[in-house]
């Protein structure tokens, strides 16, 4: 059976750390994730599927995922820019989701891969977030089933906090 | 379900604090009375005492009078809640990096 992925969430620190072995070389592994076209195949949810992909993947270069609701009601996106593209090792983006009620909750993600052993490769994603609320208010609403849901906890979350 | 995510906002609300956040910390390594508590803190006993407050509200810890002590503990069902969010997570992105190796697989054939 393949490999599981791990993620941890430190109580009172503001960052997720998300792991997880490939029996593939690096390189191989990184032409995948930087591919636009297979990026619908993979990069899921939840319940939603990538009907858009702009990915500009150079320093400075822009990404964009649009993600539209099984009946086509609600569209929205997921962005941000290349900030660091260091074939194969690592790349350094920002990324924030439309579908919050105000902008500013942007989070610098860092994507490592290291080869364990030829042919083994881990992946690491640190995602980093403004604050405690910002990363625990992403866990919460991105969780939720439903778009108009996940609007109104999102703004107690916000107003509560 | 409704009063289920009342709580989740309490609890949300809880950990928008630094202290409430450093207090759970210490919690994690063992409980502790409160005047050991308050020693952390350069603030008032009362402030101490009414940050335990919204942190009991939130279901977070739990208080216990021993003799003259109050001993404070973290209550870890409450914060179920939130690691199931995490749970929820980690299956999407296990959801995502299957899909991954599985188109990985596909380019080697």
């Amino acid at each position: 059976m393949s490999h599981r992925a791990k993620v941890t969430a430190q109580p009172g620190q503001s960052t997720i750390h998300i792991e997880r072995l490939f029996d593939f070389p690096k390189a191989k592994v990184f032409s995948v994730v930087t591919n636009p076209k297979l990026i619908p195949q993979w990069w899921v949810g939840p319940g939603y599927t990538v009907t858009k992909v702009e990915m500009d993947v150079r320093e400075g270069g822009r990404w964009c995922f649009t993600q539209a609701s099984p009946d086509g009601q609600h569209s929205f996106q997921f962005f941000g820019s290349y900030h660091e593209v260091s074939a194969p090792d690592r790349v350094v983006q920002t990324f924030e989701f439309s579908g919050l009620p105000a902008r500013g909750h942007v989070i610098l993600e860092k994507m490592e891969l290291t080869e364990l052993s030829p042919g083994q490769t881990k992946l690491t994603v640190i995602q980093a977030f403004f604050s405690v609320a910002d990363r625990d208010g992403m866990l919460q609403s991105g969780m939720e089933a439903g778009m108009e849901n996940t609007y109104q906890q999102l703004e107690k979350v916000l107003a509560a906090n | 379900m409704v009063e289920c995510e009342a709580q989740l906002d309490r609890i949300f609300a809880c950990l928008s604090d630094p202290i409430r956040r450093d207090m759970l910390r210490r919690l994690v390594s063992g409980s502790a009375h409160i005047g050991q508590l308050a020693q952390n803190y350069a603030i008032s006993f009362a402030a101490v005492a009414k940050h335990l407050q919204v942190l009991e509200l939130a279901q977070l810890i739990s208080k216990q009078r021993q003799g003259k002590q109050v001993i404070v503990r973290i209550a870890p069902p409450a914060l179920k809640a939130a690691s199931d969010y995490l749970a929820q997570y980690e299956a999407l992105w296990n959801q995502r990096f299957d899909n991954l190796e599985k188109l990985l697989q596909e380019e080697d054939s």
